[in-house]
């Protein structure tokens, strides 16, 4: 458990660093190492419960999300919007057909704000579960 | 009692494209059987349609032929996803001012929407599309993506049509 716990705590303080040393740009990366943190929360709860959830995005998918009959890790409905509101965020981050880097940077910037909520609720969730987070 | 109304015009709206689908698949499979009748009647006076003669080719060479129907099937598919997108647009549309299918080089389902109100809410709305689509196998295969767009961005980004939202 802690090494995903490390991995995440690794992950916020570069978020935390790219957004200090470069507030008006790269929102796209920040997005996207937000959601990685979301993804090493629900590694550290799947290990600290002993359950395999898998490593990729489609078999953490099918472990967790509560609408999967089966899924051997439900976690509730609102966890799950939140997680998966940051994976597609993250995945429009990663999209690279807007080729106006001015508009792409906007539209990124606005997102970051929406992810930076949804992961901070999803932290509230992982640590409600007993995940032991500062 | 409004309540009542609304649901049932929920209803009537899921039923409505629920009939426009099976009329959709209804068309094309008449289409379809009209145009194999035609090629079995040719082929018996020795005449080949475009499906005989593509039949052919699969049975001559079947390898390269698989390439293309794989292709013809992406397509297909990506018509039809296209349409459930549409179709979950026009259910929202009381919180959607605009919305268009982005041009991008590889045709992808990528959506540039504008939110009448852009609030964790409404995004969330829009985000209840994936509650479903990621349910199914095809999701990996053909991404949707939605991008939210403020109203004074959207005429920057390229589209390839506009959505009609029926207000």
């Amino acid at each position: 458990m802690q090494q995903f716990l490390d991995q995440a705590s690794h992950n916020q303080v570069f978020h935390d660093e790219i957004s200090k040393a470069c507030s008006n740009n790269y929102y796209d990366w920040k997005i996207t190492v937000l959601f990685y943190i979301a993804v090493h929360y629900l590694k550290a709860l799947a290990a600290m419960r002993n359950i395999n959830i898998g490593a990729t995005h489609q078999e953490i998918e099918k472990s967790v999300n509560p609408d999967r009959p089966g899924a051997s890790m439900k976690i509730t409905k609102t966890a799950w919007r939140n997680y998966s509101q940051l994976y597609h965020s993250s995945r429009n981050a990663r999209y690279e057909g807007i080729a106006d880097i001015f508009v792409f940077e906007s539209l990124m910037q606005i997102d970051h704000g929406y992810c930076l909520k949804y992961l901070d609720d999803f932290k509230k969730y992982v640590i409600g579960q007993g995940l032991p987070l500062n | 009692m409004e309540e009542q109304l609304t649901i049932k015009t929920s209803v009537d709206q899921k039923a409505d494209q629920i009939k426009a689908i099976l009329y959709l698949l209804q068309t094309h499979t008449e289409e379809f059987k009209a145009e194999i009748d035609r090629a079995y009647a040719l082929l018996k006076v020795g005449e080949k349609t475009d499906l005989s003669n593509k039949i052919e080719k699969i049975m001559d060479d079947p390898l390269s032929n698989i390439f293309q129907i794989s292709s013809g099937v992406d397509t297909q598919a990506k018509e039809l996803i296209d349409r459930l997108v549409k179709s979950f647009l026009n259910f929202n549309k009381e919180i959607i001012r605009q919305a268009f299918r982005t041009k991008t080089f590889f045709n992808d389902l990528h959506y540039s929407i504008v939110l009448r109100e852009d609030n964790l809410n409404n995004r969330e709305k829009m985000f209840e599309f994936f509650e479903k689509y990621d349910l199914l196998e095809i999701a990996d295969r053909f991404p949707v993506y939605l991008q939210f767009v403020p109203i004074e961005l959207i005429s920057k980004i390229p589209s390839s049509e506009e959505i009609i939202i029926n207000n």
